[in-house]
């Protein structure tokens, strides 16, 4: 699988419905094609996009601006107490985190400076060996690569849950792979409380059948979690489905459009669109 | 290209057909009753063969919505029954569907099927393979538990119980510690490979005793099993199983890609043999005409020597 982008443009709209649009997806396509014209062959699988605040400068295009981040003290404004965080970008996220929480600090005159840089990301502590773990749970060594590089070693944290249950070895998600034992540990440790959160922690669904042969199976172990009646479950796998067929309709060519009906078919069969599971 | 396949237009006595899916299987069946000599052009996995078992003659959803979907102050046994029964089907549909002897087409109501994802949905016919609920009023339906990926007995079980069109039929769904996985290599082959080991009589005859057991054990009166889409590659296994069981046993339904299409694909073999329609296995590239005759140029490579 490839990424291409990204592209760069102001956007002014509803930000729960930002997007790629067609004209990014066509001058993507253009750009990469003259190095690699293969790409016009290439089945596009999803696109995705996001809005990140700069800081406002008069003049320059988009692409010009600053990545720079700041920390505003709205004391000046007449709002003490009120800080905002803008600009920034996700490399920087961590020296950002810790410039706001220094000024916090020094505002309630704790006194310590920042020491997160010192201390490892969650599961970053030690290595995991990605092929052993493979081995000890008979499962792909590509499904053992994706939890190590995903979770370091709190992979072993999911092996655990594997250990007291075994039937949760089994792939979820055949495009990415996803195990059932890792759709249950982040619904119960990292917050995720719909279909679309599971994805965006674990990649469920974003492989090239686009969720049509996980998201369902997906919405019924949320249900199971989370103690929601299950057709809660189907509902959020159908409504995380269809804005999946929305992101990736600007990039459909004549390849994508016959696996895109075959994706509408099966979700048809199993879960049906308007019969009682979207308002 | 290559051309070999050609015919003439008007008045023929042959009759070319392009496609092997379900349209190109009936105009084949129906052109060989009119007396034509049939030729059909087909290169394996279309829409058909990807089909999971239900057969639509509208969106589902529609007539969900003419059902379950009536917000009205009714029960839900009530609204069960609100249901209009499905409009007859011309003769000749019925005929192929007969001579097809794949589907099944109950009498006067919609069948309701079980759905991997957890729903009941309706359908005008379905693969016989398949758990028909509408033929089980009442019953206790068991879910034997298996350790496959897209298989949760208990999560389905527990939708089930909540689905509206079950509960008009006052079905009750539980999860059943039976073993129905005979190797270790179960837990992870695909759908299809597991449905095409049920083609074995002595692999059928195992699973019909293990789920005489389980409703023996479950104490009940009316008993019948819900399985994942395993009964069978190279015909449905359902009624077999259930003859031996002494009790109804079905599949429930994959969307796409499960054994069903398989089934589908062996049933038409069948009847293109009986009908004696030459097949020529390749990929039609375009329709020309040349005078009176008609020719259809197949996709270079794609075409296998014609069987008969």
């Amino acid at each position: 699988m490839t990424v291409i982008g990204t592209t760069d443009d102001d956007f002014y709209g509803d930000l729960d419905e930002v997007r790629a649009t067609s004209e990014e997806v066509r001058y993507l396509v253009q750009g990469v094609a003259r190095i690699f014209p293969q790409i016009r062959e290439a089945r596009a699988i999803g696109t995705y996009a996001g809005v990140r605040p700069t800081l406002y400068k008069y003049g320059p295009t988009e692409d010009a601006l600053s990545r720079d981040h700041r920390v505003i003290d709205h004391a000046a404004h007449g709002a003490p107490g009120m800080y905002s965080m803008v600009g920034g970008k996700l490399a920087s996220y961590r020296l950002f985190a810790e410039e706001m929480v220094d000024v916090l600090a020094h505002r309630f005159q704790l006194g310590t400076p920042g020491y997160s840089h010192r201390s490892a990301l969650p599961g970053g502590d030690k290595p995991v060996d990605a092929l052993q773990l493979a081995l000890r749970l008979e499962i792909d060594a590509v499904a053992g690569r994706r939890l190590v590089y995903r979770h370091g070693s709190r992979a072993l944290r999911i092996e655990e849950r594997i250990g007291r249950n075994p039937r949760e070895a089994v792939t979820v998600c055949p495009c990415e792979p996803v195990l059932e034992a890792e759709v249950r540990y982040v619904l119960e440790h990292e917050l995720a409380r719909t279909v679309a959160d599971v994805s965006r922690r674990t990649r469920l669904g974003l492989g090239a059948c686009g969720g049509m042969r996980c998201a369902a199976r997906c919405g019924q172990i949320v249900a199971q979690e989370l103690g929601l009646p299950p057709v809660e479950g189907a509902r959020q796998s159908l409504s995380f489905l269809l804005k999946q067929a929305r992101t990736r309709a600007v990039a459909l060519g004549p390849e994508q459009a016959r696996q895109e009906g075959l994706a509408i078919a099966a979700v048809r069969a199993e879960l049906g669109v308007g019969a009682g599971l979207v308002r | 290209m290559t051309s070999i396949v050609e015919t003439r237009p008007r008045g023929a006595r042959s009759v070319l057909v392009i496609g092997g899916g379900v349209a190109g299987l009936a105009a084949a069946w129906a052109a060989r009753r009119a007396g034509k000599a049939v030729t059909l052009v087909d290169r394996g996995a279309g829409a058909s063969v990807l089909g999971g078992g239900a057969v639509d003659d509208e969106p589902w959803e529609r007539r969900w919505r003419r059902t379950a979907g009536v917000p009205s102050g009714e029960s839900a046994l009530a609204r069960a029954h609100l249901e209009p029964p499905p409009d007859p089907l011309p003769a000749d549909v019925e005929a192929f569907v007969r001579d097809l002897g794949l589907w099944v087409m109950p009498e006067g109501r919609a069948p309701r099927l079980v759905t991997l994802a957890g729903r009941v949905r309706l359908a005008r016919a379905h693969d016989a393979a398949l758990l028909d609920l509408g033929a089980i009023p009442g019953a206790r339906v068991l879910l034997p538990r298996a350790p496959r990926a897209a298989w949760d007995a208990d999560a389905l079980a527990a939708a089930l119980n909540e689905d509206p069109l079950a509960q008009a039929l006052s079905l009750r769904f539980a999860a059943s510690d039976t073993a129905v996985l005979r190797h270790d290599d179960e837990r992870r082959i695909g759908d299809a490979d597991l449905a095409a080991r049920h083609d074995d009589p002595a692999r059928v005859a195992w699973l019909a005793e293990r789920l005489r057991e389980a409703a023996a054990r479950a104490g009940v009166d009316r008993v019948a099993v819900l399985v994942g889409p395993w009964l069978g590659a190279a015909a449905p296994r359902a009624a077999e199983v259930a003859e031996r069981a002494g009790l109804p046993v079905g599949e429930a339904l994959l969307g796409v890609g499960g054994p069903a299409g398989l089934r589908f694909a062996a049933a038409r073999g069948h009847m293109l043999q009986r009908l004696g329609v030459e097949v020529v296995r390749a990929r039609a590239a375009a329709v020309v005409r040349h005078g009176e005759r008609m020719r259809v140029e197949l996709e270079a490579g794609s075409a296998s020597p014609p069987t008969r």
